[in-house]
């Protein structure tokens, strides 16, 4: 109980050894009958938390009143903190416990006093006082003159507290809603801003550095809320920057840095010029803080180096001093010649017996010269060169921004980083490669041999980000010589030779310079395939990594020079074929490669045209396009369609971005025109509402490919009319009695695509959420009555009688109470205040009619409430969704690792378990929590894997987004969404079920968990239908997979029945894709209601491309068969 | 008070580095090294400068290392063991141990080799180790009651310091060497802003600014590179500790980068050791080396391997690493002999060289040099002069200076045209004053003298009470505003120029000055009752004279012109004393009248303690004019008032 006691006391007591002033009145410290008092009051304190409104005011009462009775400092502090707490919990009023407060302040301990002056700018912070009327303005005036008589007194806490409390409370005064004419009473009335900031920048100069420190604080907090700073503060902040303490410095440059910002073209005096010279404020702000970087602390350092890439107008020729430790050219510098070894100097030096100045140095001689203040010299050049790494990153980091904005600037620079290369610290290293590449990305850089020769050698780096991001600071330079593109390669070997993980991101790597140096790659063609013109050419092993990677080489340089091609041998472009399909990436589309029509071209163009069946480089949406549409359409039909896709697409041959847009607004238009139909009734509307439908797709379809800025809008919408499509096939088929087939397999789409809608995309507003959750309503309805008229058809061939019709009763009722449940939820959402209540008013009504015609239902059972209800389905209008306005992120992800490998499938053991590598990058996601890996297994198991936290890595914000505010004007938090990747392993035990003979296909795929409306009752839907099609699937499977055998039979000379082999096995794939779900059918049951899916209330969404991987299992003790 | 300052060694010279000085009473000896360009007598500091008679001990307070390199410590055990010194000596823990390493190597060379006599022997260098206080950096050590020191981390080599020297008020601050800018093993010279009333700094390099660092490391490779590509032989003359370590990374990374085999030997058994040192003393090495040892130690070379003197008739490009770094003897000198002639091999010279020695000569550019009387070599291979001295360039020495704003500087080390320059830029860009002493030559440098005063901390605190308390009336300015009917009413606002944190406080008191006590500062009436004086109060007065008549003529053509009445005519009571008071009164009222209550009596005024009166005395009659008296404290009012009533009498002339 003392030791509390005590240590307050030993607090106080450091204080008055700062200050020198403590009050002498602690009198009453050793009063035995306080100290429970103060115990009372922290616990009290510690359990404010679960306080209710009432009880918060009751105690904010008591506080206040026990204010003027407690005389013990330490329970006074404690009172004011409980104050402070209750205030924040509860709704009152902020002026009576101020006034309160404002009369401690009369109160002799330093401590109370402080805490007062804290409690009120936290009151103030938290917006608990009231600003409208103008009596409040004069309180907060009243306030503000209060506090600023308190920056008299001597503690310094005091004076720190009070200026902090004047920061927060002169914005009060300046965004108070009071008219202008009434705020100003008159000019004496108060301070103005002006005043207020000369006071606080008064204190910069105080003699305590901790007051010094929050006076610039407090200048820098009132620019934070819209303070205009005046130009005067420019001076304040020059004096703190030369301040003995580092904490005062900092913000020195942090002030002199938004000084430069607010007036940029103000003229300064330079007072360490010698002829007069005036300078811009910026160049001038830009120059002290280069002078920062050779400060004594490396804080101070490492911020300096770090705001010198802020700066944006600083002139060139300022920004070109900081490479160079030669004085400014301005000043007059008579510079001695750089060697004095060379030429003339050289004799003259040998006569005077002196020595030659050293190469690399200077001799400054002149007197002229200004050694200390000679501008930006070489900040840095100082700054690369600092012992601490924060320093060389921060530099690192400003050059880069620096580069971004001045192209000239970055031919200077480039030397500069390609050296930081070869630092010692990895993330320094990392971060000079990732800037540069950046650097890259907006300017071409060009690397001459020896800065190559460098940054070939952090290709032998031992950690694999460095690798990385070597390969993509490669992919964006060009090299000036032939050698370079030798040397190149030889490392590009040794590292594949070394680091046969980094595989994909080398040949990612030499694809990109494959473009860029079709020239170099010309020369180099005989030697890297080892033709010769006196010996026919060998066939090169196509597995081999080497050859693949010279492959892409050739054939990316065969874009800007496609005479390579003619030197190549035959076989190169059947191994073209090939990899290509496995390295999709890697391969430039035979599109890309002008064709004059010469021999070896036509050779190519053969090659190509085996591949042009296959389904090609489709996104997501053409798997979710396909993936119902191939539920009622056979293969090649779709194919059918495709193409015809395409030759409209050559049609109509968009241009130009404003084609692109007028486009947009027609398919806009065609789809209000979709609307329009779909509110007419009658059967021969349907036929011609879903060619509508068709045709709409294909444009939107086409809008994705092309129209960048509203490609995720399109695809959005595309969505949403698959959806309809739906509905009018329900429609077309719900009178029929094929609906009980089609009635899950339906509502399951339905529900697939609702969710898809809802949770792949950032940037729906909630008007757009409701209309999609419409949809989810119509689908439990054809669910039910799916599975109603199931009931009723198989109860009859079943046989049996009474008692199954009673377990239909309930049956019924709960799957209507579920319905039910989705209805009110539904409602509810409707209901929110940021709907767009105009818009949903005529739905609103329906479905309040539908759920009073459902609780009615669910009341009497009987079959003439449920065709009642029945006739909902048909007259189910969705809402619109207004796809105008609607700004959207898709999340998305692709698998970089594994790739496909059918031809060599991983050969495992049957009985030890093995780890599959898994990397892929997942766009646009706020957050990694709930992306897991979906491993697919035979037998259509499905199993999800969770990584940690730390397997994801962020590559960047998406920051450049020019919509940004627009959405995040929707979204409530404004947590920025990311490009993360990913980078995990998984432990997969073989099962024994697996064939030994054909190898296995494990599929993986990125998903994203979310919360569906009903839990369970939704997946199973989705599952039940799964497991129709799945049945379905694998008759299919199993004539496709003998057509497939036969194939290679039939075929096995040449390689071009492999390859369309393959193509169709990958159509296969995608198909199958198509069908899957997002929960795993356990065990075939289909009336059980468990799940396994590995997170309870989730469910997952499927949000990359899966990618197969075939494992094919050794036979157990292989060996010990054979001896036995 | 005085600092003096006399270099032994090292004044506009480079080498033997030992100056003296005597700070607050104190003599310190700084350094105490040999020259590398003499082989004579000439090569030890001038010991009897400080004393003829050999008694140093008493005469010197204690002496400071700053680094190991022999031209700043070589002449240590000869000053202890041989000249007979037995006080303290300091330097930091990595310098004492290798220090002995680098003196034994010297003595072997001396002795063994060259057959000198009269030299320390092994047994003077483990005796001088023994008196040897090792610091750490940052540590404060009291030498004595009075001498403080404490060690600045230097960069240079391992181990160097810069030492911070404080006696009473006055203060000193050594460098030694140092570099201002880190380097691939160790940290850049850091110093608190300490303020120093001397500055002794070096200035090896103070006409030269020092291109990027990785330029020239690039520039070191490339050459190198060319050189063995061509078949050549590299040799680089390095002194064991330091540059050796700096370039023997850089090397040995680039070979690993390059993938090349051609051998790199680095002469000299130290090599180990020293290795063994940077690993033992890795705190002293930079954050890089710190932070990666774990992973990796930067001294286990992969690539470079101890030099034997047999590999010399091995043919073939190799690179050596050769001792000593200034070519005076040794391997490097052996080496250096042996490869001269041939214009394809190189030698890189990395650091500085001492005039007079091979080196020197070498990249003075000599064609043919003489070694010693005996031998002298044709000289074609090529030379190559490289920066990567590891002391401050010009900037990094104005950088230091700034860094811990000396307010004198000397300069040392370095050599006298270039000091020269150097020494204008000081005095010009600082504005402080800078020297250049020569050898043996003393500079005296006045520093202010700064008497300490006891005072308790609540006379402190009561003054700073009753400041904030009277400052309050006092700073409000007469509050004309009191129209407004809001709440602000209630606040006096003070104009915002004026709202500023106050950093004099004024304070009253005596100076109680005693034999062997302390200077205190009292409250006067504590002192007045313990010494048993009376007080005496200081009364002053002054009379201000006027023109009566003038004033009269004023009067009765103002009372003519406004009130005509009868009275005015008689001046049969004519006072101009009264006249004089009124006319001043009312002046008074106008001037200060809000600030301080006016009393008016018959024949005075009285404000506080200031009375306005007339002359009651008849022979003060007679002089005429108004008597204006005033106690002491009210000094300013009084002032005020003087001008007040002048002005008001002036306008009667």
């Amino acid at each position: 109980m003392d030791g509390d006691e005590a240590a307050m006391d030993d607090e106080e007591q450091m204080d008055s050894e700062a200050a020198m002033d403590e009050d002498d009145e602690e009198d009453e410290e050793s009063d035995e009958e306080r100290t429970p008092t103060i115990e009372a009051l922290k616990a009290l304190l510690n359990r404010l938390s679960g306080l209710s409104n009432d009880d918060g005011l009751r105690l904010l009462e008591i506080a206040r009143k026990k204010l003027y009775t407690e005389s013990n400092k330490g329970a006074k502090v404690l009172l004011i903190h409980i104050v402070q707490a209750t205030l924040e919990a509860t709704d009152a009023d902020g002026r009576g416990p101020i006034e309160d407060l404002l009369n401690q302040l009369q109160a002799d301990s330093t401590e109370v006093r402080v805490q007062v002056y804290d409690t009120i700018s936290y009151i103030v912070k938290i917006d608990k006082l009231p600003r409208q009327s103008l009596s409040d303005i004069n309180t907060i005036r009243g306030l503000i003159t209060t506090s600023i008589a308190g920056l008299k007194d001597r503690h310094h806490r005091i004076r720190s507290a009070v200026l902090q409390l004047i920061s927060h409370l002169a914005p009060a005064l300046k965004v108070a809603k009071v008219p202008i004419s009434q705020s100003t009473t008159g000019p004496k009335a108060g301070y103005s801003q002006h005043d207020i900031q000369v006071i606080v920048s008064n204190y910069v100069t105080d003699p305590e550095p901790r007051v010094r420190k929050n006076a610039l604080k407090a200048l820098l907090d009132l620019h934070r809320q819209g303070f205009k700073l005046g130009l005067l503060m420019y001076d304040v902040a020059i004096l703190a920057l030369d301040d003995d303490y580092q904490e005062v410095r900092l913000q020195g440059l942090e002030l002199i840095f938004i000084l430069s910002g607010i007036y940029p073209n103000q003229t300064v005096q330079n007072p360490h010029g010698t002829a007069l010279q005036a300078l811009r404020l910026v160049d001038d702000a830009f120059v002290r803080i280069c002078d920062a970087v050779t400060d004594s602390v490396m804080l101070v350092r490492a911020k300096a180096c770090s705001y010198l890439g802020k700066f944006r107008s600083v002139g060139y020729s300022f920004l070109s001093q900081t490479f160079s430790k030669q004085i400014m050219a301005r000043l007059k510098v008579d510079v001695a010649p750089k060697n004095l070894a060379a030429g003339p100097a050289q004799k003259l030096a040998q006569k005077a017996k002196l020595i030659a100045t050293p190469e690399g140095d200077q001799d400054v001689t002149a007197q002229t010269v200004k050694l200390l203040d000679s501008g930006a010299c070489g900040a840095f050049v100082h700054g690369l060169e600092d012992e601490f790494q924060e320093v060389r990153s921060a530099a690192i980091t400003s050059i880069c921004e620096l580069c971004m904005h001045n192209p000239e600037f970055s031919l200077l620079a480039v030397d500069y980083l390609v050296d930081m290369f070869m630092d010692d610290i990895d993330h320094v290293r990392l971060n000079a490669l990732t800037s540069l590449c950046k650097i890259g990305n907006k300017a071409p850089i060009t690397f001459d041999t020896e800065q190559l020769q460098i940054a070939l050698g952090v290709l032998e780096d031992a950690d694999k980000d460095v690798r990385e991001a070597t390969h993509r600071m490669l992919e964006v330079i060009t090299m000036a010589t032939q050698d370079g593109m030798t040397s190149f390669l030889e490392s590009l070997a040794s590292n594949m030779r070394r680091f046969s993980e980094d595989q994909l991101s080398i040949y990612q790597c030499i694809r990109a310079v494959g473009r860029r140096h079709g020239p170099f790659v010309e020369v180099l063609v005989p030697e890297i395939l080892h033709l010769d013109k006196m010996f026919l050419p060998i066939e090169e092993n196509v597995e081999d990594m080497l050859y693949g990677g010279h492959l892409i080489l050739i054939f990316n340089a065969a874009i800007p020079n496609p005479i390579i091609l003619k030197q190549l041998p035959k076989y190169a472009f059947k191994h073209y074929t090939y990899l290509r399909d496995k390295y999709p990436n890697c391969f430039p589309e035979p599109t890309e490669i002008p064709c004059p029509g010469t021999q070896p071209l036509r050779d190519l163009a053969a090659a190509l045209t085996m591949t042009i069946v296959k389904p090609n480089t489709s996104d997501m949406d053409v798997d979710i396009a396909s993936r119902h549409k191939g539920s009622r359409r056979t293969a090649p039909q779709s194919a059918a369609v495709s193409s015809a896709y395409e030759t409209t697409i050559a049609a109509m041959r968009v241009q130009t971005e404003e084609d692109a847009e007028t486009f947009y607004e027609n398919v806009l238009h065609n789809m209000d025109r979709i609307h329009l139909l779909a509110r007419q009734r009658g059967s021969n509307n349907r036929v011609m509402l879903r060619q509508q439908i068709a045709a709409c797709q294909r444009d939107l379809h086409y809008i994705t490919n092309v129209h960048v800025k509203q490609a995720r809008a399109a695809e959005f919408a595309s969505m949403y009319l698959d959806c309809y499509d739906i509905l009018v096939q329900i429609k077309d088929t719900c009178s029929s009695p094929s609906f009980i087939m089609m009635a899950p397999i339906l509502s399951a789409q339905l529900f697939r695509l609702s969710y898809y809608m809802d949770h792949g995309f950032l940037g729906l507003d909630p008007t757009a959420k409701v209309s999609v959750g419409h949809f989810r309503v119509l689908a439990n309805l054809v669910w039910f009555f799916g599975m109603v008229q199931k009931r009723s058809h198989g109860g009859s061939s079943v046989n049996s009688s009474q008692r199954d019709m009673g377990m239909t009763k309930e049956y019924l009722q709960s799957m209507l109470q579920q319905a039910i449940k989705r209805v009110s939820d539904l409602q509810f959402q409707m209901d929110q205040p940021e709907v767009d209540q105009d818009r949903i008013q005529r739905h609103r009504v329906m479905l309040g009619d539908l759920r009073i015609a459902m609780l009615k239902a669910f009341n009497s059972p009987t079959t003439v409430e449920i065709i009642k209800l029945m006739g909902s389905i048909v007259k189910f209008v969705p809402m619109e969704i207004d796809v105008r306005h609607l700004r959207l992120h898709r999340i998305s992800a692709e698998i970089t690792r594994p790739i496909m490998n059918r031809d060599v499938p991983l050969e495992v053991h049957s009985t030890f378990p093995f780890m599959v590598p898994v990397e892929g990058i997942i766009h646009h996601v706020r957050d990694t929590q709930g992306v897991a890996v979906q491993v697919t297994f035979p037998g259509n198991v499905v199993r999800y894997y969770y990584p940690p936290k730390d397997h994801f890595t962020v590559i960047e914000d998406d920051v450049d987004r020019d919509d940004d505010d627009l959405e995040n004007e929707i979204m409530d938090d404004l947590v920025p969404s990311r490009t993360y990747r990913l980078r995990t392993s998984i432990e997969i035990f073989p099962d024994a079920a697996w064939g030994t003979v054909t190898p296995t296909d494990l599929r993986f795929t990125l998903t994203r968990a979310f919360q569906p409306d009903l839990v369970g009752h939704d997946e199973f839907i989705c599952r039940f239908a799964e497991e129709i099609t799945f049945q379905n699937r694998q008759q299919e499977q199993a004539r496709l997979l003998q057509g497939g055998v036969g194939g290679i039979r039939s075929g096995s000379s040449g390689s071009n029945a492999l390859a369309t082999n393959l193509s169709s096995t990958a159509s296969f794939m995608l198909s199958r894709v198509a069908t899957s779900t997002n929960s795993s059918p356990s065990g075939g049951s289909s009336s059980g209601l468990s799940l396994s899916s590995s997170q309870q209330n989730q469910s997952t969404l499927e949000i990359s491309k899966s990618t197969t991987y075939y494992v094919s299992r050794k036979a157990p003790f292989e060996g010990l068969g054979t001896t036995l | 008070m005085t600092i003096q300052v006399v270099p032994l060694g090292a004044g506009q010279d480079v080498g033997r580095s030992c100056i003296l000085i005597t700070i607050g009473g104190k003599n310190i000896m700084l350094d105490c090294g040999m020259h590398m360009g003499f082989n004579d007598e000439r090569r030890f500091p001038d010991f009897s400068y400080i004393s003829k008679t050999g008694d140093f001990t008493e005469m010197l307070d204690c002496v400071i290392i700053s680094h190991f390199h022999l031209d700043h410590c070589g002449a240590l055990p000869f000053f202890t063991e041989m000249c007979g010194y037995d006080g303290p000596i300091y330097m930091t823990h990595p310098t004492k141990a290798i220090c002995p390493l680098l003196l034994e190597d010297y003595r072997k060379i001396s002795v063994d080799r060259k057959g000198e006599r009269n030299f320390f022997t092994s047994a003077n260098i483990k005796d001088c180790m023994k008196k040897v206080i090792a610091v750490n950096l940052h540590q404060s050590i009291m030498v004595d009651d009075d001498l403080e020191i404490c060690a600045y981390y230097a960069g240079h080599v391992l181990g160097a310091a810069m030492f911070y020297i404080r006696v009473g008020e006055e203060s000193l601050v050594y460098t030694g060497d140092y570099n201002m800018t880190p380097d691939r093993h160790l940290g850049s010279a850091w110093i608190d802003k300490v303020r120093p009333d001397v500055l002794i700094t070096e200035s090896t390099y103070a006409t030269t600014i020092r291109d990027s660092k990785r330029s020239r490391e690039r520039d070191f490779l490339k050459k190198v590179h060319d050189c063995v590509a061509d078949g050549g032989n590299v040799i680089i003359p390095v002194f064991a500790l330091g540059r050796a370590q700096e370039l023997c990374i850089l090397i040995e990374t680039y070979w690993e980068r390059m993938d090349l085999k051609v051998p790199i030997y680095f002469s000299t058994g130290l090599t180990e050791k020293a290795n063994h040192f940077y690993r033992l003393f890795i705190n002293w090495t930079n954050e890089k080396i710190k932070s990666t040892f774990v992973h990796r130690n930067m001294f286990d070379f992969k690539h470079i391997k101890p030099w034997e003197r047999s590999f010399i008739e091995l043919p073939g490009p190799m690179v050596v690493f050769a001792t000593p770094g200034m070519l005076h003897s040794g391997t490097s000198l052996e080496l250096f002999k042996k490869w001269a002639p041939n214009p394809k091999n190189m030698i890189i010279m990395p650091g500085y060289c001492v005039a007079g020695t091979v080196g020197s000569k070498v990249l003075a550019g000599e064609k043919k040099i003489q070694i010693d009387s005996f031998t002298s070599v044709d000289v074609n291979l090529q030379v190559k002069n490289l920066s990567f001295s590891a002391h401050a360039d010009a900037k990094g020495i104005m950088q230091l200076i700034r860094q811990c704003e000396a307010k004198n500087v000397v300069l040392v080390h370095g050599e006298k045209s270039s000091m020269g320059f150097l020494k204008s830029r000081i005095m010009t860009e600082f504005g402080i004053p800078c020297f250049d002493p020569a050898n043996g030559e003393t500079v005296s440098i006045e520093t202010t003298h700064v008497i300490p005063i006891e005072m308790s901390a609540s006379l402190l605190k009561r003054h700073l009470i009753r400041q904030s308390e009277a400052q309050e009336p006092d700073m409000s300015p007469p509050s004309s505003s009191e129209s407004s009917d809001d709440s602000t009413e209630a606040f006096k606002k003070s104009l915002p120029a004026e709202v500023r944190p106050k950093d004099t406080v004024l304070i009253q008191g005596m100076l109680v000055i005693d034999e062997g006590k302390p200077i205190r500062f009292e409250e006067a009436e504590e002192v007045l009752q313990k010494s048993g004086l009376a007080k005496h109060k200081v009364r002053f007065e002054v009379r201000k004279a006027y023109n009566a008549t003038a004033l009269r003529a004023a009067v009765e053509e103002a009372d003519y012109y406004q009130s005509m009445g009868p009275e005015s005519g008689g001046s049969s009571e004519w006072d101009s004393d009264a006249f004089a008071l009124d006319l001043v009164y009312v002046a008074l009222q106008s001037a200060i009248g809000n600030h301080v209550a006016l009393a008016r009596d018959g024949s005075a005024i009285a404000v506080r303690s200031i009375r306005i009166r007339a002359p009651t005395m008849a022979e003060e009659k007679e002089k005429g004019g108004l008597l204006i008296g005033w106690d002491y404290q009210d000094e300013d009012l009084a002032t005020r008032i003087l001008s007040v009533v002048t002005l008001a009498l002036a306008s009667t002339r």
